[in-house]
């Protein structure tokens, strides 16, 4: 008997972002290897140019407020909540490539295939943000994963990038496992692998009875090996081991973007888990995630004030800004959401602007990425260490920094929500942190230099500070218009809702 | 004893027999071959169950790809390199060995217990029978399953453009030079005496 | 259902029997009068300069990374092969797609030389 087919309605809407940056991914990758001459700096430019493409594209698709598109078996979703981290994420991949093209060449390792290779991983963090089913989830945090262990060995001659990319690799390819593993539990469990089908289990098989049934007690222990496996990949801290050497061995425009592009999209991933198909469990998951964003924030923060070298320290600063965000996301279903798209969009803008920063003082065949090259910046370079300071106050959560409303935002939510130790803990750890981005910006502005550094300034770097600049500054003063376009982004929470 | 138990009994003995013959081969590529053999013996077990579209991935991806990619990686590092294997490098790893597998057991003794009555077995098997046809493979992954094997083929792309981009950096360089080399192995020593990262290096 | 797989466990006893038939007969009628020069280790003539089993150079492991790739892209025609009456059209213009990120690949690793040897 010949199986019957039914070819699915595909609306293409839903898939158009990302539909639209893998084909320029592919095409760019074909153009690339036809190109004549060892100069890739119009590789760079045109991925550039794909970006905005996708970001015009996804602005045409985008849905009516309050409504929702789903198509392909209900695989993928396309909301507002989608549509705003698209953005948002496109805008990271936007600045990672501007601050990547001179850099490339100037320490001499520039390929065609970087451009491309970041195409695709923004290709897989748009399927993390839309996918509604766990096989697409899986699938986005490898097309992600693999991308940025191929990136993070890129620096070829030096060998903590090799080790970088060694150590991502096995731990990668070791919370893959964790992740797989719970998904095939889930599917015992449950039946059904789409995250709306999953909540409707947990319902009616949580309200049959006052025992636990078998069925949901495998969605839970999945629900925590899934758990397991993101929270290796947004460094939450029993989990975050590899960060600081991973960042510090892979090329700094690639640590920018896994510092923020990474962390974004596996949260959202993990915030529609949690809220669509894991929210009568809240009970469960609630108290895990309070202990581990408590751990977060304090161990990351306390961690980075010990360190002379700049790049480790923003590492263990993005382990401690992971910790807030957690919070942004245990309050899902009140104001998380919007929180935490806040707070992205906020830490973005800061630490890719820090990011770049540090590509400016750093020199060829060095890896140095010392505290001490900042001593003094302020009189030979004001301007840059005007930028640096900015980013340093928004990363500490000072006003008038959109830093500071990224923060609040986040622990007036939790407040709400009754979460006051977990705010109490998040204001004493940013107390803590606030030690070591003041210290940056101390050495800035009263120290004599230590050594002569003559930052490397080019179009793209100029433009990622300054856009970074000013949108923290803007935000910070005028926080309403991003708040009232977080405010609209909502997480569709059923079919067509 | 039917003929499926009777191609069971001799599948399930010589998937153990290559088992632990992989873990007792002193010579590495015997090892390799003894997985093999396991691979093997597995995909038959797969097809025992009613699978023939695992039976045939198991012996495309694993028992071929998979097994030349071990004995590539086998003879790559040199057989002849490989340390004395008869010390254990990690202590206790033999007796946690021997509890996780009991524990492996214990699972697979209860799960046999509480296998449903005969009659719903058999209908079950029908069921899989049904389900497991390759061509029904064929047409939900073409279908209800479409987004997801699409992005496989964009991943495996990515997988070809990233073998490529590792190895060929080595082409566009050239070999190390002496002092990167120097530097490598200076770095190397002061991270692991000192548990910190290398300061100021150039 | 297990019946329709008889033949291929007839040609595996087979391919198993025939070769080592073979070998046993050569060993059981072949003559045997050995010489020390016969008996001594032949390697062209010479006696072996190292063991066989030696490293081998990273581009195989390339290859057989590359050959895992299309391997696994290849396991997506064999359900293909056998809905692609029913799938119709469809079908072949979704595998199309699929094929096109296959041939980008083998594309770009030719032009870049992955599979030159040298």
């Amino acid at each position: 008997m010949p199986p019957e087919i039914v070819i699915p309605a595909i609306d293409v809407r839903v898939i158009a972002p990302m539909l639209t940056i893998f084909a320029w991914a592919t095409v760019l990758l074909m153009v690339d290897l036809f190109m004549p001459g060892k100069d890739r700096k119009l590789t760079g430019y045109l991925a550039l140019a794909g970006l905005a493409v996708t970001a015009l594209v996804t602005l045409a698709v985008q849905p009516a407020p309050g409504t929702s598109r789903t198509s392909f078996s209900n695989m993928v979703v396309l909301d507002s909540f989608g549509t705003t981290l698209t953005l948002i994420l496109l805008l990271i991949a936007a600045f990672s490539i501007a601050i990547s093209i001179n850099y490339l060449s100037y320490h001499n390792i520039e390929m065609g295939e970087y451009y491309p290779l970041i195409l695709f991983a923004t290709g897989g963090m748009i399927l993390l943000g839309q996918s509604t089913n766990l096989i697409l989830v899986f699938l986005g945090v490898e097309l992600l994963s693999i991308t940025l262990y191929v990136l993070t060995a890129f620096f070829y001659p030096r060998y903590t990038s090799e080790e970088a990319g060694l150590k991502y690799l096995l731990l990668g390819a070791f919370a893959a496992g964790f992740l797989i593993y719970g998904i095939a539990l889930i599917y015992g469990g449950a039946g059904t692998l789409d995250l709306f089908e999953i909540g409707a289990f947990l319902n009616t098989s949580l309200a049959v009875g006052s025992a636990f049934p078998p069925g949901a007690l495998l969605v839970l222990i999945g629900g925590a090996l899934v758990l397991i496996g993101f929270c290796f990949k947004i460094s939450l801290v029993p989990f975050h081991m590899w960060t600081p050497d991973v960042y510090e061995g892979s090329p700094t425009p690639v640590a920018a973007f896994m510092s923020v592009g990474t962390k974004g999209a596996a949260f959202a991933a993990l915030l529609r888990i949690l809220i669509v198909a894991l929210l009568p469990f809240k009970i469960y998951w609630l108290p895990v995630l309070g202990v581990l964003a408590t751990l977060t924030m304090l161990f990351g923060n306390i961690a980075a004030l010990m360190q002379p070298n700049m790049k480790r320290m923003l590492a263990y600063s993005s382990v401690g800004h992971a910790g807030y965000i957690t919070i942004g996301i245990m309050t899902a279903g009140t104001h998380g959401t919007e929180s935490f798209l806040f707070y992205l969009l906020a830490y973005a803008l800061a630490n890719m602007g820090a990011f770049a920063v540090l590509i400016t003082l750093e020199r060829r065949g060095e890896m140095a990425w010392s505290v001490d090259d900042f001593a003094g910046l302020w009189k030979r370079y004001p301007l840059l260490a005007i930028a640096m300071a900015t980013f340093m106050l928004s990363l500490a959560g000072v006003p008038p920094t959109a830093g500071f409303f990224g923060k609040f935002f986040v622990f007036a939510a939790a407040w709400e929500d009754g979460q006051i130790f977990l705010v109490f803990m998040g204001v004493l750890s940013s107390a803590i942190a606030a030690f070591f981005y003041l210290r940056v910006i101390m050495r800035m502005f009263m120290d004599e230099p230590v050594r002569e550094v003559i930052p490397i300034f080019n179009r793209g770097l100029t433009i990622t500070i300054g856009i970074a600049v000013v949108g923290t500054i803007v935000f910070g003063l005028l926080p309403t218009p991003l708040v009232s376009l977080v405010q609209n982004s909502v997480i569709a929470l059923g079919v067509g809702g | 004893m039917s003929f499926e138990l009777f191609m069971f009994l001799v599948t399930a003995a010589i998937a153990l027999a290559g088992g632990v013959g992989m873990i007792v081969a002193r010579n590495t590529v015997h090892s390799a071959l003894f997985l093999l053999l396991n691979f093997f013996a597995i995909a038959v077990l797969f097809l025992l169950l009613h699978s023939p579209f695992l039976f045939a991935i198991q012996l495309t991806i694993y028992a071929g790809a998979i097994m030349v990619l071990f004995l590539f990686v086998v003879m790559l590092l040199g057989v002849e390199s490989i340390e004395d294997r008869t010390k254990d490098r990690l202590a206790g790893q033999l007796w946690l060995s021997v509890v996780l597998t009991l524990i492996l057991m214990v699972q697979a003794i209860t799960i046999t217990l509480l296998a449903e009555p005969a009659e719903s077995q058999a209908q079950n098997t029908a069921l899989l029978d049904q389900l497991a046809d390759p061509a029904l493979i064929g047409a939900t992954l073409f279908t209800t399953y479409l987004l997801p094997f699409q992005i496989t083929g964009v991943i495996l792309l990515v997988g070809i453009v990233g073998v490529v981009v590792l190895h060929q950096r080595a082409h566009l360089y050239g070999p190390l030079s002496e002092t990167e080399r120097e530097f490598a192995e200076q770095y190397a020593a002061e991270r692991t005496a000192s548990g910190q990262p290398a300061e100021q290096a150039s | 259902m297990l019946q329709d797989y008889t033949p291929i466990l007839v040609m595996f006893l087979m391919s198993l029997f025939v070769p080592l038939f073979v070998i046993s007969l050569s060993a059981v009628l072949g003559p045997k009068r050995g010489s020390k020069r016969k008996l001594a280790p032949y390697e062209s003539g010479m006696e072996p300069i190292g063991p066989a089993m030696r490293r081998f150079p990273v581009k195989f492991y390339v290859v057989a990374m590359l050959f895992i790739l299309f391997d696994i892209e290849a396991i997506f025609f064999f359900p293909y092969a056998l809905a692609f009456r029913d799938l119709g059209l469809y079908g072949l213009g979704v595998m199309g797609v699929f094929l096109v990120l296959l041939v980008v690949g083998f594309v770009y690793e030719w032009k870049k030389g992955a599979l030159r040897w040298d």
